[in-house]
């Protein structure tokens, strides 16, 4: 079940999307922001009518607990326009996110990119959201999205 | 074992059919892999290359610029399909939300009767541009859980998913509906022949009479002047012309002519079986396996 999203949410949402990644807040202007169980953050169609008991709608963009941690979902979507906080992953590393691995990456790769949820991008294909820890990326790819990919 | 289209099958088939054995050679040949290049991630420009880069094989259909033909299996290990650039989907299920292609460009509420597991939804939603509003209702639970899945993972946003048995769906009014109605399926034979074992014409009364249900449902939900498409995945005229034939007579409804550039159909029948159907139904159309090497499907468009 969806419910309206609280006004403080959908700041922190949107504030952590801007600070984090560069994304402008106009930019998820012709949606609407809903809350759903376990603090996630949905964005969705402006209109709902109200005799609707809906399942869910649109897609679950961001959970907020202690921080934000966006959704791959949200970072595939709007990945081609993420300024900072990405890292660029080698082929390599691109098949074993993607089959669910954690990753090492080497300091070069890393760059200018601060610890917390990144970006993984593999050429300019946005692939999902990792956790930055160091050198270690801590893969964040919901398990059902999993797959063995064989041509990349 | 070599697989037969039963007796009965083919017995009854041969009278609606304008070759019948090139309708059954087609019946037991398996369908083509295809795709669609979802343009909410991703266009044909970009995508016909990277699969050439594989050395994967894609043919381009002459109907649809984002539909796509295969020989090769491996379309799901692909980093289009994990990304969602592609949405691997039968040929003929991609048709009705076509048929709808103009009226998608402004509609602010589309209902998407029977939407699970999300084909046809994430194809409205990308013929939208994630515009307006979709109310994506199915009203088996555990269907909701891939239609959520594959939504997201095409990136659909315009999408409420409902839960609803659709005749207590609260009403509404929609100004695009889309009833791709539970069927006996004979048209996905070509997909997994071992259905073909057990068909059965008993089916049909009771498939037909739940479809005559949905169909006067849908319909109610209609706004005026709005456009109702149905389809099925199935040959019986018990559950495709008769349905259409009923909703003439319970409702005010006209039917508008089924045509899609470049894709042959054949007209829907008026008699079948010592049952005679109102004259506008030849409005509707028939996918037919042998005419463009795809599954079977029907499909009428209706307007309120």
């Amino acid at each position: 079940m969806i419910e309206p999203c609280s006004a403080n949410d959908k700041s922190l949402t949107l504030e952590y999307l801007e600070r984090r990644y560069g994304l402008a807040p106009e930019l998820l202007a012709d949606f609407e922001f809903y809350a759903s169980a376990n603090g996630r953050v949905i964005l969705g169609p402006k209109q709902i009518d109200p005799c609707l008991s809906p399942d869910t709608a649109g897609l679950l963009i961001a959970r907020i607990g202690n921080t934000v941690k966006p959704s791959t979902n949200l970072l595939q979507l709007v990945g081609a326009l993420i300024l900072r906080n990405f890292v660029a992953l080698e082929r390599e590393n691109a098949v074993r996110y993607i089959k669910g691995l954690d990753l090492e990456v080497a300091a070069t790769e890393i760059g200018d990119t601060t610890e917390g949820y990144v970006l993984l991008k593999y050429l300019t294909f946005p692939l999902g959201c990792g956790l930055l820890q160091g050198t270690h990326i801590k893969n964040m790819l919901p398990k059902a999205k999993r797959i063995d990919v064989r041509f990349l | 074992m070599t697989l037969e289209v039963p007796a009965a099958f083919a017995e009854r088939y041969a009278q609606l059919v304008d070759d019948a054995p090139a309708f059954f050679e087609a019946m037991l040949t398996p369908l083509p892999k295809s795709f669609r290049v979802n343009t909410l991630k991703a266009t044909a420009e970009t995508v016909a290359p990277r699969f050439a880069e594989y050395g994967i094989g894609i043919k381009q259909t002459a109907w649809y610029s984002d539909a796509f033909v295969s020989d090769n299996p491996a379309l799901g290990s692909t980093l289009e399909h994990f990304l969602g650039a592609i949405y691997i989907q039968e040929l003929t299920s991609m048709l009705p939300p076509l048929l709808i292609r103009s009226e998608l460009q402004t509609a602010a509420t589309v209902l998407d009767a029977c939407a699970a597991p999300g084909s046809k939804t994430t194809q409205l939603s990308a013929l939208m541009n994630n515009r307006g509003t979709i109310v994506a209702n199915d009203v088996e639970y555990e269907r909701i859980k891939p239609l959520k899945f594959n939504l997201e993972r095409s990136g659909t946003l315009n999408a409420v998913v409902t839960n609803y048995d659709l005749r207590s769906f609260p009403q509404m009014s929609f100004e695009v509906a889309l009833l791709d109605a539970p069927c006996t399926s004979e048209g996905i034979f070509r997909k997994n022949p071992r259905q073909m074992l057990s068909w059965s014409p008993k089916r049909f009364a009771p498939s037909a009479h739940r479809q005559k249900q949905l169909i006067l449902k849908t319909f109610d939900l209609l706004a005026d002047g709005g456009t109702l498409i149905y389809s099925t995945c199935t040959f019986a005229p018990e559950e495709n012309e008769a349905v259409i034939d009923y909703l003439l007579n319970e409702r005010p409804a006209e039917l508008e002519q089924v045509k899609i550039p470049n894709f042959r159909l054949m007209p829907g029948i008026t008699t079948w079986q010592n049952q005679t159907f109102d004259e506008r139904v030849s409005m509707t159309a028939r996918a037919l396996p042998h005419h463009n090497d795809t599954g079977g499907f029907f499909l009428a468009r209706i307007r309120k």
